[in-house]
């Protein structure tokens, strides 16, 4: 009895598996979409001036700079919703670089409908993808912007020039996955005023503003002359993303 | 019965035969009989690295290992991941402190031997490198020893009619990218495993020490196995063992920026220590009698150094004859001859 049962249950399996198997470009018809997408675009400035690589600014300090590299990673954008479920863009990652257009605006899709009154992001990469070995995509590290030597993320690449400077030149290269100088920062912006209404067909936006003033004279303000070169994690590092970070603001909301 | 239970048996196979035959469609590999994959020896610990997201194949192993011994990895074209890393010098650089990168430069440190690298928790003397997928990336990019980027070795196997194919065989992928070169690396340094020295044996209950062996193993338990734990002789902490006063080098805390880190280096691994001269992160003891005299005799005091050597040795020198002849049943000439680990044809 024992011995049938078992050849009824693997003839079953056979026949299950043969009608199961190879049917993968079958896929649902969706004439009745429930997502939708939108963008979010960083616009740099300084102080409101327009900021622009190779133009020479004046902080606080009265110390003149001059960035050729501001790149810096967005991962874990979060929404919420005002009346569904909150949105999550898992596992994706975006690499922002000043010297590239196309990178300042990330296309985010597959939203469901709705109208979402709060958007949250990290600038950095959370402390898993730092540990789990050889990465693709934004976390490539052809990307420059992991440290081989001290496995780990640079999350804020800013470079440039100021006659401050001892070699002439500022280096910060700002990371630290986990630990006291841990260096993610997490921006979160209301929406009241202007909700982000994911619609069929449209194509909605935010703007944020990044105010690069901030990275000399945030709330951690220090001097180039004092502080030109980081390329590990450290709590001067960990400042300096704060400093940046504490520059991103939401200016608006197109519909 | 039996016989009905037979003819049951019979078209219970035929059925998983034709099971398998029906799910694997058009797209299947051809099943790979003689590659063991990742098997971990049975008197192991459990591995760190166990290729979640990068399962081993054959195909993956072999293209690995031809990376491994491919200068193409380097900006000159001139040096591999062999040239400092030799099988039979346990895959480290044998006879030298120091090894030569590109144009003739030295490294800082002596290089690390490579052998069961999957139970690693972190890489290099000051555990700075957290993964072994991500491990290639420091070598090839470092100035002093392959100077090259990642992308350009990409490009460089993307022009390779030969790599094209094997990247393509080994992941099936449109395009070679740096992950599937990491993942082939790994797949190579990560079923390296050295698991039939003497040593081995004798804990498995298939070999017997001789006399002054086993006084050398009584010794090394007493005094060594607080650091050099375990049939893979190591905790894989990190200790200041007493070499200097002044650190030059500081270790570990490189990576971390702590003072308590200063002068503290790996504790690493004992397996084929007879194989990989010059000793220390520095290379600076050149025979095993050396390093044995310095923990009895030469410990260098400094906020640091390790509680472990506060242990006062007083070794005769039998006792150090001993201890050098258990240290000799570590070498695993399997590991260091096997054809498999070696440069491909």
């Amino acid at each position: 009895m024992k011995n049938r049962k078992i050849f009824l249950y693997t003839l079953l399996m056979s026949f299950f598996v043969m009608f199961t198997a190879c049917d993968e470009d079958e896929k649902p018809v969706n004439n009745n979409p429930t997502t939708g997408k939108f963008s979010i675009e960083f616009e740099h400035h300084f102080e409101g001036t327009a900021f622009n690589l190779g133009s020479t600014y004046t902080t606080d300090g009265a110390e003149d700079v001059n960035y050729n590299m501001v790149k810096y990673y967005i991962s874990n954008i979060k929404m919420m919703n005002s009346a569904g479920p909150d949105f999550v863009d898992d596992d994706s990652y975006y690499i922002v670089d000043a010297n590239d257009a196309g990178s300042l605006i990330l296309e985010i899709d597959k939203v469901p409908f709705g109208e979402y009154h709060h958007i949250s992001y990290t600038i950095g990469v959370d402390s898993a993808k730092n540990v789990s070995g050889a990465q693709a995509g934004a976390l490539s590290p052809s990307n420059n912007m992991f440290w081989s030597w001290n496995s780990g993320y640079i999350f804020v690449k800013l470079e440039g020039t100021s006659t401050s400077s001892a070699n002439g030149k500022f280096e910060y290269h700002l990371g630290g996955f986990a630990g006291p100088n841990r260096a993610q920062v997490e921006k979160g912006h209301h929406m009241h005023t202007e909700k982000l209404n994911i619609v069929s067909g449209a194509n909605p936006r935010v703007h944020i503003m990044v105010n690069m003033k901030n990275v000399f004279d945030g709330m951690h303000p220090f001097l180039v002359a004092d502080q030109n070169d980081i390329k590990m994690p450290s709590e001067m590092a960990q400042h300096i993303a704060h400093n940046f970070g504490g520059g991103f603001e939401l200016d608006h909301v197109h519909n | 019965m039996s016989a009905f239970r037979q003819v049951a048996k019979g078209i219970q196979l035929f059925l998983l035969g034709c099971l398998l035959l029906l799910t694997s469609c058009e797209n299947s590999q051809p099943i790979e009989h003689f590659f063991e994959g990742f098997t971990p020896p049975s008197h192991f610990p459990k591995e760190h690295y166990s290729f979640d997201n990068n399962p081993p194949s054959q195909a993956g192993f072999e293209l690995g290992r031809k990376l491994f011994y491919d200068p193409l990895l380097s900006r000159t074209g001139q040096i591999s991941c062999a040239s400092c890393h030799q099988q039979q010098a346990n895959f480290a650089d044998e006879g030298k402190a120091f090894s030569q990168g590109v144009d003739g430069q030295l490294g800082t440190r002596h290089s690390p031997a490579m052998a069961n690298l999957a139970w690693n928790p972190n890489f290099m003397w000051d555990g700075g490198i957290n993964h072994i997928e991500v491990m290639p990336v420091a070598p090839i990019t470092n100035p002093l020893e392959m100077d090259e980027s990642l992308s350009n070795v990409v490009q460089k196997l993307k022009a390779s009619k030969q790599y094209t194919s094997l990247f393509k065989a080994a992941f099936n992928q449109p395009q070679i990218t740096d992950q599937q070169l990491l993942f082939a690396l790994a797949q190579f340094m990560g079923l390296m495993i050295s698991d039939n020295s003497k040593y081995d044996r004798y804990v498995n209950g298939k070999a017997h020490y001789t006399l002054e062996e086993e006084v050398g193993k009584k010794l090394f338990d007493t005094f060594c196995t607080s650091c050099h734990q375990g049939v893979l002789q190591t905790n894989f902490s990190f200790k200041n063992n007493g070499l200097d006063t002044v650190f030059s080098d500081k270790g570990r805390a490189t990576i971390t920026l702590l003072a308590k880190d200063e002068g503290l280096f790996k504790v690493p691994s004992l397996r084929n220590i007879a194989q990989s001269a010059p000793y220390m992160h520095d290379g600076r003891f050149s025979t095993l009698l050396e390093v044995v005299n310095h923990y009895n005799s030469g410990v260098k005091k400094s906020s640091t150094l390790s509680n472990e050597l506060n242990l006062e040795m007083n070794l005769s020198e039998s006792d150090k004859e001993a201890i050098v002849a258990f240290l000799l049943t570590l070498s695993d000439y399997t590991y260091l001859n096997n054809s498999k680990f070696s440069k491909p044809d």
